[in-house]
C-alpha cells in the first residue's frame, strides 16, 4: 500500500508506550497494533483527530504517501 | 453496537432456519428420488382400449429381479380425453410393461438412466455432507463473535452447484425413462408424449442458494473491511 503509518515513529519521538496511547485514545491495543503494523484498511477521522490530540502533532505526522511502494 | 449484536443474532437465527429449510427439503429430493411419481401423458389410446371402454386395460412396470417391490407404475385410463396418465415409481433396474391381454414387455433400463439416477444420489449424499459442515461452521462463527466464515460460502456454492447438477440429472434420467417406455410400449398401439421437462423450482432453489453465497461472500469483504477499520 503506498500509505505509510508512521505512528511508531511518533511514539517513539513521544515516548508513549503502545497499551498508554490505546488506552488514552480510547481504542482496544489489538486495533492500535493493527493500525501501527500499516494492516488497517481505513482509519475514522474521529481515531485519527483523538490519535493527534494525544500525540501532539498534525496527520500528516502519521500518514505519509510513497509512491514506490504501490 | 448493541443493535449490531441483535440483528447479527437475528441474521444468525434466520440464517439457521434457511440451512433447516434446506436440510428438509433435501431429506424432501431424497424420497422423491428413492420413490417418484412420475406422471406420463398417452397422446392416444389404442382402438381396442376405446372397444373395451377402459374397463380392464392396464399397463404396469414392474421391478423383474425382485417381484416384491413390483410396485412401479399404475396407469389411471381416462376416456373423456383420450389420454391416459401414468403414476409411476422409477428407481428400479428393470422395467416390464404388462398389458391387459397379458402380453409382458420387458427389458432392462438403459445404463444412462441408472448411471443418472446414481449421480443424483451421489450429488444428494454430498448436498448432505456439506449441509452438515455448513452447520458446523456456522457453529464455529458463532463461537468466534464473526458473523460468517469464509468457508460458508465454499460450501453454500458447493450446495447449490450440487443441487443443480442433481436437478439436471434426475431431469435428465427421467427423460431417458421416459424415452425408454416409449420404445418398449412401441409394439403396442400406445403413443407416449415424450420431450425433455425441467424441474424449475428445483433449479430455481439452487440458483437462490448460488445467489445467497454471492450475498455473503459480499457480507464477508465488508466484514473485514469494518474489522479492519480503526
Amino acid at each position: 500500500m503506498a500509505i505509510i503509518v508512521n505512528l511508531d515513529v511518533m511514539m517513539a519521538r513521544r515516548k508513549m508506550s503502545l497499551n498508554e496511547l490505546a488506552e488514552r485514545v480510547d481504542i482496544t491495543p489489538a486495533n492500535l497494533s493493527i493500525l501501527k503494523t500499516g494492516k488497517a484498511k481505513a482509519i475514522r477521522f474521529g481515531t485519527l483527530e483523538k490519535i493527534c490530540e494525544v500525540l501532539d502533532c498534525q496527520p500528516g505526522d502519521i500518514l505519509e504517501f510513497n509512491n514506490e511502494n504501490k | 453496537m448493541n443493535n449490531v449484536n441483535k440483528y447479527l443474532r437475528h441474521l444468525r437465527i434466520l440464517y439457521a432456519v434457511f440451512l433447516g429449510m434446506l436440510l428438509l427439503c433435501v431429506g424432501l429430493f431424497v424420497t422423491e428420488v428413492i420413490s417418484s411419481d412420475d406422471y406420463y401423458t398417452f397422446d392416444k389410446l389404442n382402438e381396442r382400449l376405446q372397444k373395451e371402454k377402459c374397463t380392464s386395460y392396464y399397463v404396469v412396470v414392474t421391478d423383474i429381479k425382485n417381484k416384491a417391490n413390483s410396485t412401479a407404475y399404475d396407469f389411471t385410463p381416462n376416456c373423456s380425453d383420450s389420454t391416459l396418465n401414468i403414476n409411476a415409481h422409477v428407481n428400479r433396474f428393470d422395467v416390464s410393461v404388462v398389458t391387459s391381454d397379458k402380453a409382458k414387455l420387458s427389458s432392462p433400463l438403459i445404463t444412462t438412466t441408472i448411471v443418472l439416477q446414481f449421480v443424483a444420489v451421489f450429488m444428494l449424499l454430498g448436498i448432505f455432507i456439506f449441509l452438515f459442515l455448513e452447520l458446523i461452521s456456522l457453529y464455529k462463527s458463532i463461537k468466534q463473535g464473526k458473523i460468517f466464515q469464509k468457508r460458508s460460502i465454499k460450501y453454500l456454492r458447493v450446495i447449490a452447484i450440487m443441487l443443480i447438477l442433481m436437478s439436471l440429472s434426475i431431469d435428465f434420467a427421467k427423460y431417458c425413462e421416459l424415452q425408454y417406455i416409449k420404445d418398449v410400449l412401441q409394439s403396442t398401439d400406445i403413443a407416449v408424449k415424450s420431450g425433455f421437462t425441467i424441474h424449475f423450482v428445483r433449479l430455481l432453489f439452487g440458483i437462490v442458494i448460488l445467489f445467497i453465497a454471492e450475498i455473503l461472500k459480499i457480507g464477508i469483504q465488508m466484514q473485514e473491511d469494518q474489522d479492519l477499520t480503526i
